[in-house]
């Protein structure tokens, strides 16, 4: 029930974990415990977001009484939810490609193929990972917080850094995914 | 103007090598970018981007509309509006083809995908079908084509992606979504009734049932009716904003999946990660489509292209007919998502300066995005529909939806040449 963005799944490449057990392999483990544990993190930042909205309304609209700061919370859950959740997403290979050409795409070739969108994701999420540390630093001078409740936003923001981080790394262990762990 | 040229093959060669659409996009935009100014400012715009397409209260519209999509879905509230609507429609010829035709009409009222709109009707709708002997392909194409209807009918995701990336209201732009939506039901029935003019035995009548029975019947729509005249209500009535809404609709569907006994604490999970799952790809799109609006802005290439446009002379309404080919044929090859967020980029501005209006283009867009849903060879419902049907073939289903496709032609060129079937109902409820 992927609600809209029916990602299309990778194409079986020969699991590539036969050659790269060992080293490789206890990494991928490690990130899937740790990924796991992110989920289960957006799973309940999600819940939160839906509660605290719908608490806040029926609060103000029967009691007259909103929940104060509401603004701000949902944005920090909001870049929890999407952030938490991006590794695992990036490691099973779930983010939207085109599979238009997978037929006409010789055999031999989809592993590199697969291997190369990969680094790239990698590459990309490794970049926006340093940026927002960076921009975290620029927050944490500056000693930015959120209007209400007064929440120092660097941390919110290095939390998004590591989790790109992470993504990054959940592209790069993706490429030893077997073509058939389940989900 | 060259610059996004080779910007743009660029980011097609990317996307058809399988290189996925956010990460394409964000490359190319960022390289883009930092060709045209410098590294720092296209470093400085990748924090930037991810910052907007996340930390942002605007944003959280689209969780919440999923999660309260998912809840309905799992609180097979399909099937009491599948009766209901064969209580009225189910003793005329092709009657349960019309009957799917109007539930998943009714199901879009509170579900705003398209995919999980054919795939929830069809669990309900195929098995009646088979019952009487109806054809697969009319059965498989009345469900491909209704379930379309989920991203048009508000909510609709793909309209907030759309309002969200252009800036647009979203309750003018789910309420423009009404009326094209009726329209859309009654071309579908029309298709079916063609159908089934043609070869009765496609779809065989059922029994006709008595008004007491139909009006118990509407006795199990009541909680559907509920949540769509809270939610848009809400909206319209200007008590709460889109994501206020957004957060009672989910919250109240998640009560009534509880009371109907369909959550334990492991579908409940599996709702939230799945919600999660799906809204980080479509913000992982919608980052990397940040940057590359970016940098196509940068290029000022529509502007250029309006020149162009001006100095041709054609009337509008050939420009708007071309587009709409243009997202046909885009359309057939590209899932919605990624399709809404590569040309609305492009197109959006010349639109602008060209004098029409966001919002009515907005819906020929989600118009066109539903017609590629079911065209060959990338139609997303035709797979859902497989994946639920296994042993139903992908061309019989194309063969299905034929009829179906010609009505979405007709709608979609009617819709681009009468923006009063978008505008007026926005127009009547915010004033214009």
């Amino acid at each position: 029930m992927n609600a809209m963005s029916t990602s299309l799944p990778e194409t079986g490449s020969k699991p590539a974990t036969a050659v790269h057990a060992g080293a490789a392999g206890r990494g991928r483990r490690v990130f899937l415990m740790l990924s796991q544990l992110a989920d289960g993190v957006a799973a309940i930042a999600l819940f939160t977001l839906m509660g605290m909205s719908f608490v806040d309304v029926v609060g103000r609209e029967l009691f007259n009484q909103p929940l104060p700061g509401t603004m701000e919370l949902t944005e920090i859950l909001m870049a929890t939810i999407i952030f938490a959740v991006l590794p695992s997403v990036s490691h099973r290979g779930e983010q939207i490609a085109v599979d238009l050409l997978d037929g006409v795409v010789p055999a031999w070739l989809r592993p590199a193929q697969r291997i190369a969108a990969h680094l790239l994701g990698s590459v990309t999420f490794a970049v926006i990972g340093w940026q927002l540390w960076v921009d975290a630093g620029k927050l944490a001078r500056y000693g930015g917080t959120t209007p209400y409740l007064d929440l120092p936003l660097a941390p919110i923001v290095q939390l998004m850094s590591v989790l790109a981080v992470a993504t990054a790394l959940g592209f790069l262990t993706g490429i030893f995914r077997p073509a058939k762990e389940p989900r | 103007m060259n610059a996004a040229a080779i910007g743009l093959v660029a980011l097609l060669a990317l996307v058809f090598a399988r290189v996925p659409i956010a990460v394409a996009l964000a490359v190319v935009g960022f390289i883009g970018f930092s060709m045209l100014t410098d590294w720092q400012p296209a470093l400085a715009l990748a924090a930037h981007t991810a910052k907007e397409g996340s930390l942002n209260f605007g944003l959280a519209v689209v969780p919440l509309f999923v999660l309260m999509g998912n809840f309905v879905t799992r609180a097979r509230l399909s099937e009491g509006l599948f009766n209901a609507a064969y209580a009225f429609l189910g003793h005329r010829r092709g009657g349960l083809a019309l009957t799917t035709v109007a539930a998943c009409g009714g199901f879009s009222a509170v579900c705003g995908s398209s995919l999980a709109t054919a795939a929830t009707m069809a669990k309900v709708a195929m098995p009646s079908m088979r019952r009487y002997g109806y054809d697969d392909r009319l059965a498989t194409g009345s469900i491909a084509a209704g379930g379309t209807l989920g991203i048009l009918i508000p909510p609709s995701i793909m309209l907030l992606i759309y309002g969200i990336i252009t800036d647009t209201h979203i309750g003018k732009l789910f309420a423009a979504g009404v009326i094209p939506g009726l329209i859309g039901i009654a071309l579908y029935m029309a298709a079916v009734s063609y159908t089934t003019w043609r070869d009765p035995r496609q779809g065989p009548p059922g029994e006709r049932s008595t008004w007491p029975q139909r009006l118990r019947s509407l006795r199990e729509v009541w909680s559907i009716a509920f949540l769509f005249l809270l939610v848009m209500g809400g909206i319209y009535g200007g008590i709460f904003t889109p994501t206020e809404a957004a957060g009672i609709g989910a919250g109240l569907s998640f009560l009534f999946a509880l009371s109907r006994g369909v959550l334990s604490w492991k579908v409940l999970y599996e709702i939230l990660v799945e919600t999660a799952r799906t809204s980080a790809i479509l913000f992982a799109v919608l980052i990397g489509a940040l940057m590359f609006s970016e940098f196509i802005n940068y290029t000022g290439v529509h502007k250029g292209f309006v020149e162009w446009i001006n100095q041709l002379g054609v009337p509008g309404w050939i420009i708007i007919l071309v587009l709409v080919l243009v997202y046909l044929v885009i359309g057939s090859v590209l899932e919605s998502l990624s399709m809404i967020l590569l040309t609305v980029p492009l197109f959006f501005p010349i639109i602008v300066d060209l004098g029409y209006d966001p919002v009515w283009f907005g819906i020929v867009v989600v118009v066109a995005v539903e017609v590629g849903l079911i065209t060959p060879p990338i139609g997303m419902n035709i797979f859902v529909l497989r994946s639920v049907i296994p042993d139903v073939s992908t061309a019989t289903i194309f063969r299905g939806v034929t009829p179906f496709f010609f009505a979405d032609v007709i709608r979609i060129v009617l819709l681009a040449l009468v923006p009063a079937f978008s505008m007026w109902l926005p127009n009547l409820l915010f004033g214009s």
